[in-house]
């Protein structure tokens, strides 16, 4: 199965390990951590949907961001970490 | 009851397993939603040691067809906590008997279970796990290179492999059954007694009055229940996401093998924790293999080639000679895994729903303890001390029970 990330094109799926779920929680802004919200960020599941979640790619050693259906496996979109965090910052949603 | 047999061979056709299907009822004392092997042992339980007869077990798809028509089924106590140890010793004491009391050959097979370990690492952990096992009335021992040639010799011994066999826990009560035999003689006895299994109804809806579930809704009615068990594995998240709160657990492909059928050679269940890959024969003489769940949630049953890879290399190194074998099969199941590799078992924060969740890769040998338990839960309205340990609310105390090292690979 290959991933297709939009800067380095379509990679093979064994160069990529899973790094858990991108969280637009609080969970994800330190001094709002309590202690719920902090379990979910660690154990929390999906049932299912389209997921934001966090891909290392071993060659290049960058972190990616992709938004992937749980269901069929097809990335929405698979982009440098960098860039999506940039432009969430921004305002600007996926 | 060699008479019986005769009797039976030279009989037309055999009795279905379940009586034919009749429209759903308005209501039910107990509607269990997942006719898997925890949903039926549930239903069987609540008949048979609580005289709870007005049951529905609701089950979207076909008798058994999730988690428990897919599994290893691998039977063992060699857990490594004492909640762990206790409740699978007891699993185990009750598939012994399950084929006389059910009256249906569950082909409980005991063949004894080695994992082996090649470094220190791991010889410590089998160690560990011996004591508790010890500690706990359950056998296991550490055995050395010698005695694990000796129980399997078809296993290679030489040195000069990536990781050499150093020796193993060996674990005489660990055994195989016929998974679909023990969903069906449950199914069978529980429906004699008066229990409800409607297959192809699956429920698309709740509806949460006053913290607790007013109505269920199904594709094939609207009904209401005095007490809901959820057993539906792969499921877990979004059932409890339709009754209004979160599960700690995640949905996770594993995938399982089996070779072209030969004749009996391989008499132990064989585990590598650090190849990450099991094997054992079953009756039919295939060669079942299985490894780690897959690297990443998915909640699609696929099987991949990546992992066949993954697995079948390390597999040869263990056992050599079926390199001239062909794979016959593959699969997956959606496992619901949590992060210390233990079940969820107890009420919820819906009042009168009752949760058996968080199976996992472990869940097959804990059916018939799993299904006691949660009937006297359900029945009673307490939580037995078997399994007070696997409540949801460890997650919240941080009393996790972590049974990673005994059932990451292992299951
Ligand atoms: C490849 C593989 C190997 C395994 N090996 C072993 C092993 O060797 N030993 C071991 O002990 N365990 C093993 N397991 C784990 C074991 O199979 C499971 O933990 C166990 O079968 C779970 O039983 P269950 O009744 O909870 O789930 P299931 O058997 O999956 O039953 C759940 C049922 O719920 C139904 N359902 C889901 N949603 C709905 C709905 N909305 N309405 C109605 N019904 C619904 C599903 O159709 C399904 O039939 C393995 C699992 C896999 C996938």
């Amino acid at each position: 199965m290959l991933f297709p990330c939009t800067d380095i094109g379509e990679r093979p799926k064994s160069e990529f390990r899973w790094g858990g779920y991108l969280d637009d929680s609080a969970a994800s802004q330190e001094d709002a951590v309590c202690a719920p919200e902090w379990r979910r960020h660690l154990w929390g599941g999906k049932p299912g949907g389209v997921q934001g979640e966090w891909w290392f790619h071993h060659p290049s050693e960058q972190w990616y961001i992709g938004f992937r259906d749980a269901a069929s496996e097809r990335f929405v979109t698979l982009e440098p970490a960098q860039a999506c965090l940039a432009r969430q910052r921004e305002g600007g949603t996926r | 009851m060699p008479l019986q047999l005769l009797k039976y061979g030279l009989g037309q056709r055999r009795a279905p397993v379940l009586p034919a299907p009749r429209a759903l009822g308005s209501g039910y004392d107990v509607v269990i939603i997942g006719g898997g092997g925890h949903g039926l042992a549930t239903a069987y339980y609540l008949a048979k040691n609580w005289g709870v007869r007005k049951v529905a077990v609701l089950e979207k798809g076909w008798l058994a067809g999730g988690n428990t028509a897919r599994n290893t089924t691998i039977i063992r106590a060699n857990y490594l906590s004492n909640a762990g140890v206790r409740f699978f010793g007891k699993s185990v004491e009750l598939y012994r008997t399950l084929s006389s009391e059910l009256d249906y050959n569950i082909m409980f097979s005991p063949r004894g279970h080695l994992t082996l370990f090649h470094d220190d690492g791991g010889k410590r952990t089998a160690r560990w796990r011996a004591e508790q096992n010890r500690l706990n009335g359950v056998h296991s021992e550490v055995i050395d290179r010698q005695a694990v040639a000796r129980l399997c010799p078809q296993l290679n011994m030489r040195e000069d492999v990536r990781y050499p066999v150093l020796g193993a826990l060996y674990h005489p009560g660990g055994a195989t059954a016929r998974h679909d035999a023990v969903a069906w003689g449950l199914a069978r006895r529980a429906s004699e007694m008066g229990v409800e299994i409607h297959t192809q109804t699956q429920v698309i809806g709740m509806d949460r009055e006053g913290g607790r579930i007013a109505r269920l809704h199904t594709n094939r009615g609207t009904l209401r229940a005095g007490r809901i068990v959820q057993c539906v594995a792969g499921a877990s998240p979004a059932l409890a996401q339709m009754a209004g709160f979160d599960l700690p657990i995640r949905v996770v492909p594993l995938q399982a093998f089996v070779s072209e059928p030969v004749k009996p050679v391989l008499d132990p269940i064989v585990v590598s924790g650090n190849l990450a890959v099991y094997i054992s024969q079953s009756a039919r003489g295939e060669f079942v293999m299985g490894g780690e769940i897959d690297a990443y949630p998915c909640v699609s049953s696929r099987s991949s080639h990546d992992i066949k890879e993954d697995m079948m290399g390390p597999m040869l190194e263990l056992f050599p000679f079926l390199a001239r074998m062909k794979l016959l099969r593959q699969w997956g199941g959606i496992a619901d895994v949590t992060q210390d590799y233990s079940p969820i078992m107890g009420p919820s924060p819906v009042q009168d729903y009752f949760l058996s969740a968080g199976w996992g890769t472990m869940g097959f040998k804990a059916i018939p303890a799993g299904g006691y338990a949660m009937a006297e839960m359900v029945a009673t309205g307490r939580v037995p001390d078997l399994i007070a340990p696997f409540s949801l609310e460890r997650f919240s105390t941080l009393s996790l029970v972590g049974e990673r090292a005994a059932a990451a690979v292992g299951h």
